[in-house]
């Protein structure tokens, strides 16, 4: 019985949801743009839009403003431009047309259509205000406790192993939970050093893991060395990309250079791949392996998030469809369609999040569902795969046969598990990646399977809430889609083993075990902690009155920061 | 920026639809996670191939086989081990409906909290394993069958059949068909038992069925072939007729009705398909109202045509008899309760009832069936080829603790009255 596990894992769930999904902390300010009459709009992104939509950040309700008029943009050393977003009437700018982006400064005059506005920039001394007044009014997040109950629920865990899997295994069991204690302690006084607060979603993340690697330590023990390693390097990835992505100038520089790259690795796995298990998706580099296609995850979400100004003044999303027709279709011919299947998915998001566009979405699916259906028809396997979908029953010991067992296995673990290394099921080939719900589910009971799935929805929301208050609109894309990456996974993975969506053997994010699929998962983990605004909450978001580069040399505190 | 925000709602969609699916997935479980579990690959409770736990048990809680890490352990007493053994299945697989498969999901002791981490469960079945003896111990090693069920509940009392074995001291050769459950899985030629059926098919069809005056000189002529009785009978109405077994009578009333309305009742009646009884598929019989000839017509409303009836089958029919015309679908569980099923109506089924009861006073004798206040039928039944008859007897009893209809078969027993009614007397005897 697992009640213990179970009350600690949903204990943690609740607070960090609430500390994340549910704090009302104000908005930052970074501006303000009052018209002739008096009117403030306060500027509380770094990227804003200008026009008559209802969507827009500054709304004036006059009809010479275009739906979409201009962009206001802020860049990470407090220097604002404004741009036109080729609207009907125009934009002038202390009254000469704005041809490109330009420059504007506190006292400037912008006029969109026939609405004349007077910019004022927050100043660097008032950011420090009202991020002090901000944080008074925030609540505190708890962090430390929330670390206690993670320690508690990684010793619950490693007991429980080492009582039931023996006294051969005791190093494993060890090594593996020392492990994640070890780096999630780390990197929590890390966190605090660097005078952040916020850290719900690596706690989430961190019990995730840990969860995965108590199934990798009843299926298969001797991996656990790797996937402790794999962790530390997607920890580390994890924290050089918070600390990354604060920059958003040093992400748009190397947007485009690393989305070549992702390409770059895809054509080279392409070329030199190895078939494992029927997809051409892996490679050897000095007798390790690893499978690129989840670091080109990443290099996804880099080529598809843009900021505000490129959206909408090229509306258009070719580029991008072009990109990610050459991922999928990649994926494709190297016989990994689950992951096709993935991308296919973000793309949809990240293209709805660009267009607002149902009609463009339509079309890209419709687009792929011709594709699918081609390749349905020329590979036998995959239209199989769709004939068993929802009868695995019917041919339990050939296309059914991981469907049944994993149903079989969820059954048999009943809500509360037959305890750690004590299930029969992750002996069957590939259930502790593909089937990874299963297992969990077998061992450790139904309850925390769900939760398991809870902390992937968790991720997910917790980027919906931070596109709220994201500071520009590369963040709360590149939040989504991560997200997005996370749900798609997770419900392929879950459901496609259960037989209510085809299976395609994918992993579910931090839990499946594989090394390459863990370090993605850490790493994918850092474009929703971008998009977390409360005050001092994230390590990769720098507080107002801080500049990412300073013309003058740092002084000790802001240094602290930067550690 | 507020334009992303609204659009970014559909990852919010997208995550409860996928919290959506899961709670679909949980109710799922709920439903059908004892048919998961039970599956045979499940290595939690499966040792290759064979289930290791849960206890089967007769009605009254007398356990008949055990499964275990090391296998199943039947009763200690080789009687009972032989005589139920079809109704718990062989090791090998052989036996078509043994309670280890059929209610493996039960044996598994499986619930939706707490999986299969618990003990096995019990299944207890209808049979009684006092009744299974007798009937075991009464067909002596001859092929047959017994069949008794609770007419008021639809619970099957009694399955036995022979020639059967002991799974722990089996012979090296078995004899023929051991494997093979004649109660359920077995048709025969009716012979007499089956003017039950002629005569529901009569009294719904003939108006003026109880006024006629019937008369058998040993044979009659049918559309130019011949019925032949084993004496003259002489004058007499239906009642006397059936208590007679006149087969010129249940010829010729066949013959007037048609083949198709005897189908319908063969057909309504149950004995045509197979029916799907808890725990068991009760096998189909066969009757063809479209005969080549009318004298086959005429001969098979006497039950002797090419036509055959499953023991079970029969057994049902008497209990519907018994209970109204109305009856539970038959079960091998314990207190479970099929669903209501009516085949013949109350006003027919009394009118049969009381000529079952007619014959047993006028032709039987209450006096060889002492306490039992026997309605029933025998049945004789030709099956050429120089061996003697097969032995039938069929019925219920009126007692109100004991409500049980029944069905008996002994190939190539002799006479229906004699056999099969001596079997029938023993088993009803340990019942009451």
């Amino acid at each position: 019985m697992h009640f213990a596990l179970i009350a600690i894992m949903a204990l943690i769930l609740i607070r960090c949801a609430f500390s994340l999904l549910f704090s009302g902390s104000k908005d930052e300010v970074w501006g303000t743009l009052v018209d002739k009459k008096g009117t403030s709009f306060e500027l509380t992104h770094w990227e804003n839009l200008i026009g008559r939509s209802s969507g827009a950040d500054v709304r004036i309700n006059n009809k010479s403003v275009s739906p979409v008029h201009a962009a206001l943009v802020r860049d990470n050393e407090g220097a604002w431009t404004v741009a036109d977003l080729g609207s009907r009437d125009g934009s002038l700018l202390r009254g000469k047309a704005i041809k490109k982006r330009q420059r504007i400064n506190t006292g400037d005059t912008l006029s969109v259509g026939g609405a004349e506005l007077t910019f004022t920039r927050t100043t660097k001394k008032m950011e420090e205000n009202l991020e002090i007044a901000r944080e008074d009014s925030s609540r505190g997040t708890g962090a430390w406790l929330g670390m206690v109950l993670l320690t508690a629920f990684v010793c619950l865990l490693a007991f429980e192993l080492l009582q039931n899997l023996g006294g051969a295994l005791a190093v494993n069991v060890l090594f593996a939970f020392g492990s994640v204690l070890a780096l999630a302690w780390a990197t929590f006084i890390l966190t605090l050093s660097a005078r952040r607060r916020g850290f719900e979603l690596e706690i989430i993340a961190f019990m995730l893991t840990s969860v995965g690697f108590a199934v990798c330590l009843s299926s298969d023990p001797e991996n656990i060395y790797k996937l402790g390693i794999c962790l530390a390097i997607g920890v580390s990835l994890y924290f050089s990309m918070c600390w990354f992505l604060r920059d958003q100038k040093r992400v748009n520089l190397l947007r485009v250079p690393i989305a070549a790259l992702g390409l770059a690795l895809l054509g080279v796995n392409l070329v030199s791949a190895s078939p494992l298990l029927g997809a051409k998706n892996w490679l050897y580099i000095g007798g390790v392996s690893f499978q690129p296609s989840e670091i080109v995850k990443i290099a996804f979400v880099f080529a598809g998030s843009v900021g505000l100004e490129r959206i909408f003044s090229k509306r258009n999303v070719v580029l991008f469809m072009v990109f990610s027709a050459i991922c999928v279709g990649s994926l494709a011919f190297m016989r990994d369609f689950g992951t096709a299947l993935i991308f296919f998915t973000v793309y949809l998001v990240i293209a709805f999040m660009r267009s607002g566009s149902f009609a463009t979405v339509f079309l890209s699916a419709l687009g792929a569902l011709l594709a699918a259906v081609i390749a349905i028809t020329a590979r036998p396997y995959i239209a199989d795969r769709f004939a068993i979908w929802g009868h695995a029953w019917e041919d339990a010991a050939n296309l059914g046969y991981q469907q049944t067992r994993t149903m079989t296995a969820v059954a048999s673990g009943g809500l509360f598990g037959l305890g750690g290394g004590k299930g029969w099921f992750d002996s069957i080939f590939a259930a502790d990646t593909d089937m990874v719900f299963g297992v969990v589910s077998e061992e450790y009971g139904f309850i925390i399977a769900a939760m398991c799935v809870f902390c992937i929805v968790f991720f997910a929301f917790a980027a919906v809430r931070g596109v709220k208050n994201a500071r520009g609109s590369f963040y709360a894309i590149a939040a989504c889609a991560a997200a997005s990456f996370y749900l798609t996974a997770l419900a392929l993975n879950v459901f496609g083993s259960l037989d209510m969506l085809p299976f395609t053997g994918v992993t579910f994010p931090f839990v499946s075990k594989g090394g390459t699929s863990l370090i993605a998962s850490w790493g994918m983990l850092s474009f929703i902690k971008a998009a977390d605004t409360r005050p001092m909450a994230s390590f990769a978001v720098l507080p107002p009155g801080t500049r990412a580069k300073r013309k003058k040399k740092p002084k000790k505190e802001e240094a602290d920061e930067e550690a | 920026m507020r334009k992303l925000k609204y659009r970014a709602l559909v990852v919010a969609i997208f995550s409860l639809t996928v919290l959506a699916l899961l709670g679909f997935f949980g109710w799922r479980a709920y439903n059908e996670g004892g048919a998961w579990a039970a599956y045979q690959a499940n290595g939690n409770i499966y040792r290759s191939g064979k289930l290791t736990r849960g206890v089967i048990t007769d009605r009254d809680g007398e356990v008949l086989c055990s499964l275990t890490q090391s296998g199943a352990e039947y009763s200690a007493d080789g009687l009972t081990r032989a005589a139920t053994l079809h109704l718990i299945g062989d090791t090998a697989g052989n036996i078509a409906y043994g309670a280890v498969r059929q209610f493996r999901a039960d044996l598994t002791g499986w619930s939706f909290t707490d999986g299969v981490s618990g003990e096995g469960g019990t299944v207890r079945l209808s049979v009684s394993a006092e009744a299974q003896r007798a009937a075991y111990s009464a067909l002596d090693g001859r092929s047959g069958a017994v069949a008794v069920v609770n007419y008021k509940t639809g619970e099957i009392i009694c399955c036995a059949t022979s020639p059967g074995y002991d799974p722990i001291e089996a012979p090296e050769t078995l004899p023929d068909g051991a494997y093979l459950n004649r109660a359920i899985s077995a048709a025969y030629t009716p012979g007499s038992v089956f003017k039950l059926v002629t005569m529901a098919a009569a009294v719904e069809n003939i108006p003026d069925l109880y006024e006629r005056d019937f008369h058998c000189d040993g044979e009659a002529s049918i559309g130019g072939g011949k019925v032949t009785c084993v004496a003259k009978h002489g004058d007499m109405k239906i009642e006397d007729a059936m208590a007679k077994s006149c087969n010129c009578v249940f010829a010729s009333l066949a013959a007037e009705m048609g083949g198709e309305i005897m189908q319908n009742y063969a057909d309504s009646l149950g004995f045509t398909s197979k029916i799907d009884v808890t725990g068991a598929v009760i096998a189909a019989g066969r009757y063809s109202g479209d005969k080549s000839d009318d004298i086959a017509l005429a001969w098979s409303g006497a039950g002797q045509s090419d036509d055959l009836v499953v023991p079970m089958t029969l057994a049902r029919y008497c209990a519907a008899i018994a209970n109204g015309g109305e009856i539970n679908e038959l079960s091998f569980k314990a207190g479970e309760h099929g669903e209501k099923t009516r085949l013949l109506s109350k006003s027919t089924a009394e009118r049969l009832g009381e000529v079952m009861g007619y014959t047993v006073k006028h032709s039987y004798g209450e006096d060889n069936f002492p306490g039992l206040r026997l309605h029933a039928k025998s049945g004789t039944a030709e099956i050429g080829g120089g061996k003697k008859p097969n032995s039938w007897f069929c019925g219920y009893i009126e007692n109100e603790g004991a409500p049980y209809a029944f069905a008996v078969i002994i190939e190539n027993g002799g006479w229906g009255i004699g056999e099969a009614a001596d079997c029938a007397r023993n088993v009803l005897n340990v019942l009451i």
